[in-house]
């Protein structure tokens, strides 16, 4: 029934809200002001309403004044309070910075910085997805407010609509209003750490190949390159790496900088996610190693380089690969 | 935070149990008051919550115990208390914040809960103070970072607030009541509907406020007999009044009643009011009853106010039935007393000599007024007080004096009510408590009813005042009173602030109870005029507009930029120097622009290298500039202005 409910009503809710919101919100720096935030009791203050109606039945079935005057004093405090969280809360600025780019296993956090250059505003909630942070006094100097967020599936999205509230001060009235920052931010395949190693061969421009022609699985071809990580010997293991994965990297590819080493869907097992978490991992090691990779995916290929344009390129690259489109949400 | 906003709701909840300590069963409220210091415990040392499954269970357990000590019966008080007891259990349970806010919303219904009980002016501090709490606890856990913030912004918000409700009180329009309400039950009285005071050892006296009456005239002279009730049969032991309903007057005489006063009446779980002689009431909840008493028709034991008009008790002849009434006695019983009262008898020709050979009885064989009379048990108890004893408080001799006179023939009845009452520092009214509770005789002489008080003879100090105020006794009296301020009242600092207290009591409790619908539309109709009292609501609505206002423009000010003294200074200077023509045309920071000054206007220079090193220091260096050093700036920056003027 609730989920019928909300099937209903979702769209409702959405169009409405698109019709009062407007456009006024979509922009990356926002001050605050009548026009853009938005006030009413919170629920707690509807429940204090509701008391104070139970003290009102009481007073005037037993004629007394008293319990009268307190539910005449919990009315004026609810407007008092929606009054004291407008206040509280207008002169606000807010100016988006970024969302950052990163791994599926890593959860994405929101950057912001927040100034009220009128007066001080107290216990700003800023929440997106899911996530709150509470910045318990802005003043005239600018802060920086990140909130960190739940993990996400690769992918790229835009920025989400960032809400902006307070219940300040009694929690009574709830003041909200949003910033819908025009970004993007992309969200790679979680690295997974693998012993496969990287083919050496000559890049060609190969044409674009026909989708058809993709394999998902394929293995066989494998088993002769597994051996390739028994040669390595103890000089040339990664110690470095060793202390941060508990994992053997052979430096291998260090030395050998001068060819060009293939990250190559194709040649890699699994699944596409896991084939995608097995080149994320291997263009993660290239580039805090700075070795030159080219990249290859069904469709794309990316030549051999070992600039960082060309690592974000190649992430992007996976985070977007046959991906059910560009997330809005 | 949210072990402030726990302790604070544990304290307003012993508050709360406190205040109605004396309506709610001993053992449920010693119970709660437990509950409440284990989460006091639980809140200042940040022990872990109960599980649910063990406030469950305190639950079912307090609900049996609820069951058992509150009688069913009394709706109001089974209501609070469970209301109190779901708030205490929810506050031991409550954790977070959002859990605690919801207790505090809670709370603001069971404080209200408090004045259905009590409306004196300490109670309701009490309570207000509590309001304060409950929104300071509130701020605290939405963000106030510290509790003296919170504090500030609650009181400031109530400070606008409180005057607002009150506008609201007087100017909106009362509502009448929706519907029926059971009333407050509460148990409590000086009085007593059986009269029998012959196993009392001690009479411990409450000093604990009856009513209030306020006089409209000044034909009222002590002494002050306040009747209550009629206690009509004599069972062999104890008076006891009469069961069954009581009959209703249907044609009043009103102009014949001459006497007027307002009654304020404390709260009280009985139906009979308090009339001076015959007295009758227009109030719409009072019933006139015959023999001039008043009864209420809703027991609720709220606080209430009511119109008495009075006059002496007319001549009325009894009728053949009532005549055996008033002189019905059990066949047996008491036989000394009979034969006293026969004697007595037989040297008096008619009701009244009788009356007076009884006070000369009394007076003459060593009779004595006592708070602490000699318990007497078994049968016969007249006689024994009549024989051994002989001292007796007012009861004693009521009881007494009624049966001898039934004994020989004379209609007798005890009346039981209020004796005085305290006239604080010449004011137009009396404060009558529960130690001025009083019972004496009325006895019909053929042609109307008599008062008979034996105390008149025995104690005849007592007929002038209040109980307090008779020396004789004062001792003995204290010693029997409850603890209060009464008690130290030879203090005389001590007595004067219990009568300021007092007063000021009296002005609340006539202004909270009296204020009804009648008040508000007078009281409308003389602000407004009777054409705009209707338009009251309008009033309300835009003053709180307009207040709001306010508020919103005050608390949306914009910070104040303040600017150093330096830079006032130099902002001066800078003025002056633009109108001259002689700044640089660049936007150069003050001290660049001194120097450049002191390049372009060489007359200048030595000034302006001196206010450069000024303004650096105090900018730049963090020292603030001295009183000289501020003389100094000023002088340079008037004597430049000169110069370039």
């Amino acid at each position: 029934m609730a989920a019928l409910l909300h099937k209903v009503f979702a769209p409702l809710h959405h169009r409405l809200q698109h019709w009062l919101l407007r456009d006024k919100h979509k922009t990356a720096a926002l001050t605050l002001s009548h026009n853009t935030v938005y006030v009413l009791p919170s629920k707690l203050g509807f429940g204090f309403i509701l008391v104070a109606g139970l003290n009102f039945i009481l007073a005037a079935n037993y004629q007394n004044n008293l319990v009268q005057l307190s539910s005449y004093l919990m009315l004026v405090l609810v407007l008092m309070s929606l009054i004291q969280s407008y206040a509280n809360i207008k002169g606000l600025q807010l100016q988006f910075k970024e969302v950052a780019s990163g791994y599926a296993n890593q959860g994405r956090t929101y950057r912001l910085s927040v100034a009220n250059k009128q007066r001080n505003s107290y216990a700003i909630q800023l929440q997106w997805r899911g996530s709150t942070a509470l910045v318990e006094k802005v003043d005239s100097n600018s802060q920086d407010v990140t909130i960190g967020g739940e993990k996400q599936p690769r992918g790229c999205y835009q920025v989400p609509r960032l809400k902006i509230f307070s219940t300040y001060p009694f929690g009574l009235a709830k003041v909200w209003s949003y910033l819908e920052a025009n970004a993007d931010y992309y969200v790679y395949p979680a690295p997974q750490p693998h012993n496969h190693g990287l083919s050496k061969e000559a890049i060609v421009e190969s044409p674009q190949q026909t989708r058809g022609a993709l394999t998902q699985s394929g293995n066989d071809e494998f088993d002769g390159l597994k051996e390739h990580k028994q040669l390595a010997d103890y000089r040339r293991i990664s110690w470095k790496h060793f202390a941060k994965r508990e994992q053997l990297l052979v430096k291998e590819f260090i030395t050998e900088a001068d060819s060009a080493y293939v990250v190559d869907f194709d040649k890699l097992p699994g699944d596409v996610e896991h084939r995608l978490s097995l080149m994320a991992y291997s263009v993660e090691q290239a580039q805090l190693q700075h070795i030159a990779i080219a990249v290859k995916l069904p469709g794309v290929t990316l030549a051999c380089d070992n600039s960082d344009e060309h690592y974000l390129k190649a992430l992007r690259a996976l985070a977007v690969f046959r991906n059910r489109g560009t997330h809005y949400d | 935070m949210t072990n402030f906003a726990s302790s604070a709701l544990s304290f307003i909840y012993i508050g709360i149990l406190m205040l109605l300590a004396s309506e709610l069963p001993t053992m449920l409220l010693s119970l709660l008051l437990l509950l409440c210091l284990w989460n006091l415990l639980m809140a200042s040392k940040g022990l872990t919550r109960p599980a649910t499954l063990i406030t469950n269970i305190l639950a079912a357990a307090l609900l049996a115990v609820l069951f058992i000590t509150v009688d069913l019966k009394q709706s109001v008080l089974l209501f609070v208390t469970m209301l109190l007891q779901a708030s205490i259990l929810k506050l031991l349970q409550a954790g977070n914040a959002k859990q605690q806010q919801t207790v505090i919303v809670l709370t603001f219904f069971s404080i209200s809960t408090v004045f259905l009980y009590q409306q004196s002016l300490y109670s309701t501090l009490l309570v207000g103070l509590f309001f304060i709490t409950l929104t300071i606890a509130l701020a605290s856990l939405n963000g106030l970072p510290t509790t003296r913030l919170a504090t500030r912004k609650s009181i400031y918000s109530l400070s606008i607030a409180v005057p607002l409700a009150a506008l609201m009180l007087v100017f909106v329009p009362k509502m009448p009541a929706f519907w029926q309400l059971p009333g407050a039950n509460s148990a409590k009285t000086g009085l007593n509907e059986r009269i029998d005071p012959f196993d009392i050892a001690s009479l411990a006296k409450s000093d604990e406020l009856v009513f209030r009456a306020e006089f409209n005239d000044t034909q009222a002279a002590p002494p002050y007999y306040w009747r209550a009730m009629l206690h009509t049969s004599f069972d062999g032991k104890a008076w006891v009044k009469e069961q069954g309903p009581a009959q209703v007057r249907q044609d009043i005489d009103w102009p014949a009643y001459s006497g007027s006063a307002q009654i304020y009446l404390e709260k009280s779980a009985n139906r009979w009011l308090y009339t001076l002689g015959d007295g009758v009431s227009r109030a719409s909840e009072v019933r006139n009853l015959y023999d001039g008493l008043l009864q209420r028709k809703d027991p609720s034991a709220s606080s209430f106010k009511y119109p008495l008009r009075y006059r002496p008790q007319l001549p009325a002849t009894l009728s053949r039935y009532e005549y055996q009434f008033y002189t019905q006695l059990p066949q047996q019983g008491n036989p000394h007393a009979r034969r006293l009262a026969k004697r007595l008898g037989a040297s008096s020709k008619d009701a009244e000599a009788f009356a007076s050979e009884l006070y000369g009885y009394y007076r003459n064989q060593g009779f004595t007024y006592t708070l602490t009379p000699t318990p007497i048990t078994g049968s016969d108890t007249l006689d024994i007080f009549l024989t051994q004893t002989q001292r007796g408080f007012c009861g004693h001799y009521a009881s007494v004096s009624a049966f001898m006179m039934r004994s020989v023939g004379i209609p007798a009845r005890v009346v039981s009510g209020y004796l005085g009452g305290e006239n604080v520092g010449g004011s137009n009214y009396l404060s009558v408590y529960q130690y001025d509770a009083h019972a004496w005789v009325e006895y019909h002489d053929g042609a109307r009813w008599q008062r008979f008080d034996a105390t008149s003879v025995v104690a005849p100090e007592r007929l002038n005042g209040s109980l307090s105020q008779v020396d004789q006794l004062q001792q003995e009296f204290r010693a029997n009173l409850e603890l209060g301020l009464l008690q130290l009242s030879n203090f005389e600092s001590l007595n004067w602030l219990r009568i300021q207290l007092e007063k000021i009591d009296y002005t609340w409790t006539k202004w909270v109870l009296g204020f009804n619908q009648e008040k508000q539309n007078n009281l409308l109709k003389g602000l407004l005029g009777s054409q705009f009292a209707q338009y009251s609501m309008a009033l309300v609505v835009i003053v709180i507009a307009l207040v709001l206002f306010i508020v919103l423009m005050l608390s949306s000010r914009q910070r104040k930029v303040r600017l150093s003294f330096g830079a006032t200074q130099l902002a001066k200077l800078f003025n002056a120097a633009d109108a001259s023509a002689l700044l640089s045309p660049q936007q150069l920071t003050p001290v660049a622009q001194l120097a450049y000054l002191a390049t372009h206007t060489p007359k200048l220079k030595a000034q302006m290298e001196q206010i450069s090193r000024l303004y650096v220091q105090a900018t730049y260096e963090q020292k603030p500039l001295t009183n000289k050093q501020r003389l100094e700036l000023k002088k340079l920056v008037n004597q430049s202005i000169k110069i370039i003027g």
